[in-house]
């Protein structure tokens, strides 16, 4: 049976107290019911003692009582008797079919041999080896019963001296007639079975809890399971009962108190039998270390630790044993005087209120220390704040003279992509910008990494930067975090180089506004086709400028103001990591990197006819300088002239369409996304729309 | 890369600007007056290379030019504290004078256009991806207008793919000759400039007046609200972060169509020297609300009719970026501002860092960047006293004696303007896509 999963009983509960009724039912009839008069003739009487029986009328031999008060002591301890004896198919203990005694006196043995039949089941359990060796708590479990054993042997011996005392009495009576004891005497002096029974009810009451308690226990439980078993039984009316439960507690709950005790001050884990509540995984990568080094074993801890307190207990000793593991050097135990000052409590099951007050002080104490170094020496908030800078894009002049260096290299395919290429443009980023100023163990972090490639790629799709983590920051800032960063740096640097391919744009039509204008000559009205690609690069600038102010106010900066308040009010390591993931988390889905996929698809389309875009012009701007360097030539190509205006003016016209269809799709794409809680485009939707041009054009189309 | 940008600044107020401008620039960016790095100044927070770049033994140089045609205001420098930042080989006056005759300078520009081709050849040598040039100049005067005009054509031929960026001073009275040379100064920054920040006297007196309650503002206390205005429209470029890191971004999203690059500016808290005017309360909304108020619009067009085509507001200081969403929303929901309805249009917000240097009283200050059609009437108010002046001939012998074929000029630049009045009114319409950009057309329809 096992009551670990179940909701602590107390015991006025249904069905402990049915089991225990049970117990004492099921065994009364076991006994009582022995003798049939199929098994008479088999029976066969101890010729030993057949003295001193005198058989009756029905052949059954009368038996005096004190031979069975004797029996009865054997089969308090467990022992088969004369006449009573333990059966094992009926898993009783059973007299003698052949004697012949009273349905009351039968009664009485048999309610007399019930404290036998447990006292047996006790003893049997605290000898099982098996079990003990699953376990320091199993071990206590089996002593702290066995010092109540104790208790037992006492009674019985005191039980055995009075039948001695009664023998005495017998032979003094028979030798020393003056002092001859009457009848009425020996009834009021001697032992009887009756009086015995009156002796053992209240360890009878004991001894039904301690089995009740091994009952529930049972053989292959182990550590906090046991406590939680017993703590389940303490809880009960009777003062009695829940002292010997608590008794009983203290002692077994020992083993797992010293156990908390050396982890909370010393981080160490001291359980040779995996016992403890907290368990050790074994050669784990270093970024999964504080996470998953320790962990709970939930079944483990005793009911009478609250979650929270054990995940208190778990955080306290592994923040020891973190720093002793990497910030050696230290001694970070908890000095005794800090916990001994507090009014010399000790930890252990009888304070037990205490325990909270306790692993509170420590709690604080190591996870302020934890912190503290992550913070320092670690330089956590530095590595969070030069990753907003490096792959968050922050930092603009660098992040500009990156892209002004490796643009061009990025438009080649995927397999002319040389990476030491890009690291040396890398490197003059760094030392051009701001960034040279930085702390070297942040900028000396800052890498290329080329992502996965497909087929037709280029180098834009592959590239990204990288920011090293090495061993032991990774057991915070794990490289599993770095992906995530990377996938939102790709997506942000995917704008930026759109953005930065329609500036150019922008750039070349102002540079080159006289031969574009003299263009007209060669098909009419084919300025009217250059104002509408301003109006429509206008229109892509803006998107993606608004989209930047939506990226940069609404996720980046809302989300850091989070993260900055979070790590300043964390009050431990694990508070800290935690509100990273979730900043991180945040930013991607805020950023339709994750759980909207169709809006990063609609997205991505969007910006391949952006990009569809920026290639018709500079196949206009090739044209117009074709033009002019062949000033002479032209009169002979007009008509090829004009034919590709025409073509650009399709062309623009066709890309005009599917942006504005496709930006139509991304809009809604957002409205949707705003019934996710989770998500509040909301502002995207307005700052991508705020004279309402969309809206209004969208009803006036529908009208 | 860098992205540098060659500041040059031309004639007497050209100068005057531009000498505050870089004395605020030095202090913003902890340089002293002799070009050294303060001991308090630490690297890593600004970007000074954009406007500055540093000579061998560590002297910050302003990339500027310093051109004038009358010794009398670069003397002023030359003796100011700051008269060893500069690199002497970038600064160029003559005693002569322009007259206050835009032809006279044109001319004398033209005749000095080898020394200034020299002199702005090796400045760009001198930069690594050079991005552009910014003029400072008075468009009514004789130097600033007519030799800035004859730069602003040798630039445009010269570096045909750098950005031109000027800040140009508008006259403040009707003064025929003043329209004059505004109407020729103005086909240039038409035609051969890529933005011109359009600050204009008459407000720029409105607001010492009105806003800062000075009765006769000095030209330095002027100057110093351009020098605000200038040095805070480049605060992105030069405290980097996020967005708007260069010149060219910035542009893009503010100027649609090539002609329309006329910007207004508007700038909150304003104070001269910092001395006056602590704001009680600024909030982001505040900032944004305030840029937008005509009387810190340093412009005198009517920015209540009309429409903005863009707007940009950089934004100072110490503030929650939570906050910004909200007062767009306010703004939108209150109309403060109205936008053209022929395309997307919003206002655009960049934070930017302050510098650390500096103490000022105001926790927040503001700067609108924007394009906004109402500016055409600073241009038709031009066109009309010209065409008046121009009838009865007045002043004109002035011109025709510096030039035989400045009354040409003077066709072509009011053509020139009426162009650019016209399409700033097109862009009021919501028809403003199928705007032809014909010449002919436009000759047709004048009168």
């Amino acid at each position: 049976m096992n009551f670990v999963n179940k909701p602590i009983l107390n015991t006025e509960d249904p069905i402990v107290l049915k089991k225990r009724n049970e117990l004492v039912t099921d065994l009364t009839p076991a006994i009582t019911n022995f003798i049939s008069p199929d098994d008479f003739a088999s029976n066969n009487l101890n010729i030993k003692f057949k003295d001193q029986l005198n058989f009756n009328s029905n052949n059954l031999i009368n038996i005096e009582e004190d031979l069975l008060v004797k029996d009865i002591i054997y089969v308090f301890q467990g022992i088969d008797g004369t006449y009573i004896k333990f059966d094992y198919k009926l898993d009783s203990y059973v007299i003698d079919k052949k004697l012949s005694i009273t349905k009351p006196k039968r009664d009485l043995i048999g309610r007399l041999g019930e404290f036998g039949w447990l006292f047996k089941k006790v003893i049997k359990f605290v000898n099982n080896s098996d079990f003990k060796n699953k376990g320091l708590t199993n071990q206590s479990f089996c002593s702290s019963i066995n010092d109540e054993l104790v208790e037992f042997y006492r009674l019985i011996t005191i039980l055995e001296s009075q039948i001695n005392r009664n023998l005495l009495m017998i032979h003094n009576n028979n030798n020393n007639i003056n002092n001859r004891i009457t009848d009425k005497e020996y009834q009021i002096e001697n032992l009887t079975l009756k009086r015995m029974f009156v002796w053992i009810q209240e360890p009878l009451k004991k001894l039904k809890v301690i089995v009740s308690l091994i009952d529930s226990v049972g053989y292959q439980m182990k550590g906090g399971e046991i406590l939680s078993v017993i703590e389940m039984q303490s809880k009960h009316g009777d003062q009695v009962i829940c002292d010997l439960v608590k008794t009983i507690q203290i002692k077994t709950s020992q083993p797992v108190f010293a156990m908390i005790k050396t982890w909370i001050f010393e981080g160490i884990l001291q359980d040779p039998f995996k016992e403890f509540f907290i368990q050790q995984n074994h050669s784990l990568p270093n970024e999964r270390i504080w996470k998953e080094r320790f962990v709970l074993a939930p079944k483990l801890i005793p009911c009478f630790l609250s979650l929270i307190i054990s995940k208190r207990i778990l955080v306290i000793g592994k923040s020891i044993n973190y720093m002793k593991e990497f910030f050696s050097g230290k001694d970070y135990n908890i000095p005794p005087e800090y916990y001994r000052s507090n009014s010399g409590v000790s930890i252990d099951y009888e304070h037990l209120s205490e325990l909270d007050l306790i692993i509170d002080q420590v709690s604080k104490l190591s996870s302020e220390r934890l912190l503290k170094i992550v913070l320092e020496k670690f330089k956590f908030i530095d590595h969070l704040k030069a990753l907003k800078r490096y792959l968050l894009l922050g930092q603009g002049d660098f992040i500009q003279y990156l892209m002004d260096l490796v643009g061009e290299d990025l438009l080649k395919p995927v397999k002319e992509v040389m990476r030491h290429k890009l690291l040396n443009s890398l490197e003059t980023a760094i030392r051009n910008s701001n960034v040279q100023f930085d702390d070297p163990d942040l900028k000396n972090r800052l890498d290329i990494s080329l992502l996965e490639a497909k087929e037709k790629s280029i180098g834009w799709d592959i590239f990204s930067l990288d920011y090293h983590v090495d061993a032991p920051l990774n057991t915070i800032l794990r490289s599993t975090d770095i992906v995530k960063y990377k996938k939102i740096f790709h997506f942000m640097w995917g704008i930026k180089r759109v953005e930065f391919s329609l500036n150019s744009i922008w750039r070349k039509f102002r540079a080159s506004g006289e031969s574009l204008r003299s263009l007209s000559l060669y098909l009419a009205d084919f300025h009217q086709d250059i104002h509408r690609s301003h109006l429509l690069m206008n229109e892509m600038i803006l998107f993606l400028r608004n989209l930047q102010y939506y990226i940069m106010f609404e996720v980046l900066e809302c989300s850091w103001k989070q993260l900055v308040k979070e790590i300043q009010e964390a009050q431990d390591l694990d508070q800290l990591i935690d509100s990273h993931i979730q900043y991180l988390h945040d930013i991607s889905s805020k950023t339709f990197l994750s759980n909207s996929e169709s809006t990063y698809e609609a997205f991505k389309i969007l910006q391949s006819k952006i990009i569809k875009f920026t290639n018709l012009q500079y196949n206009l701007f090739k044209l117009t300088i074709a033009i002019q360097n062949n000033q002479k030539k032209v009169s002979q190509s007009t008509q090829m002239i004009a034919q590709e205006l025409q073509t650009y003016r399709n062309h623009l016209n066709n890309t005009h369409q599917e942006y504005t269809k496709q930006l139509n799709i991304f809009q809604s794409e957002i409205s949707l996304l705003k019934f996710n809680q989770d998500l509040n485009p909301i502002s995207l939707t307005y700052m991508l729309d705020f004279n309402e041009f969309y809206k209004n054009n969208k009803s006036s189309n529908i009208i | 890369m860098p992205r540098e940008i060659i500041s040059l600044h031309v004639g007497q107020c050209g100068n005057q600007i531009g000498s505050e401008f870089w004395k605020q620039l030095c202090k913003e960016h902890g340089i002293n007056p002799k070009g050294y790095l303060e001991d308090f100044a630490v690297p890593g927070f600004d970007r000074k290379d954009v406007f500055f770049y540093q000579s061998d033994d560590d002297h910050y140089v302003p990339r500027a030019l310093l051109l004038d045609l009358e010794p009398g205001v670069i003397d002023t420098i030359k003796t100011s504290e700051y008269a060893n930042l500069y690199n002497n080989e970038n600064i160029f006056k003559s005693p002569s004078g322009a007259g206050s005759n835009w032809a006279n300078g044109y001319s004398q520009g033209q005749s000095l256009n080898d020394t200034f081709i020299d002199m702005i050849d090796r400045e760009a040598d001198g930069s690594e991806s050079l991005e552009g040039f910014c003029m400072t100049h008075s468009i009514s005067g004789g130097t600033g207008s007519g030799m800035g005009s004859c730069i602003l054509e040798m630039l445009n031929d010269r570096y045909p793919k750098k950005l031109i960026q000027t800040y140009s001073v508008f006259p403040d009275d009707n003064q025929v000759v003043q329209q004059y040379n505004s109407l020729l100064s103005l086909k240039r920054l038409i035609s051969n400039v890529d933005s011109t920040v359009v600050l204009d006297n008459t407000a720029l007196h409105r607001i010492t007046a009105e806003t800062l309650h000075i009765d006769q503002p000095t030209i330095d206390q002027t100057n110093s609200l351009v020098s605000t205005v200038m040095s805070a429209s480049t605060t992105t470029l030069r405290y980097p972060g996020y967005m708007n890191n260069d010149l060219v971004g910035m542009l893009a999203s503010l100027i649609p169509s090539p002609k329309c690059h006329f910007l207004i500016t508007g700038y909150t808290p304003l104070s001269i020297d910092r001395q006056v005017e602590s704001v009680r309360k600024t909030s982001v909304l505040d900032v944004m609300r305030r840029v937008l108020q005509p009387q810190n619009i340093m412009v005198s067009a009517p920015t209540k009719t009309g429409k903005y085509i863009s707007m940009l507001n950089i934004i100072q200081g110490d503030i929650d970026p939570t906050d910004i969403h909200n007062s767009l929303q306010r703004i939108r929901e209150k109309r403060l501002a109205t936008f053209i309805d022929w395309g997307p249009a919003s206002i655009q917000v960049a934070l930017s860092r302050k510098s650390p240097y500096i103490k000022t009283t105001h926790k927040v200050s503001g700067l609108m960047l924007a394009n906004h059609t109402s500016v055409h009437h600073l241009f038709s108010d031009i066109i009309t006293i010209y065409d008046k002046a121009r009838s009865r001939n007045a002043f004109i012998t002035n011109y025709t004696k510096e030039s035989q074929n400045i009354l040409q000029e003077f066709d072509d630049a009011r053509e020139c303007v009426v162009d650019l009045i016209n399409e700033y009114k097109a862009a009021e319409s919501s028809d403003y896509i199928n705007y032809s950009m014909n010449k002919d057309l436009h000759y047709q329809q004048q009168p």
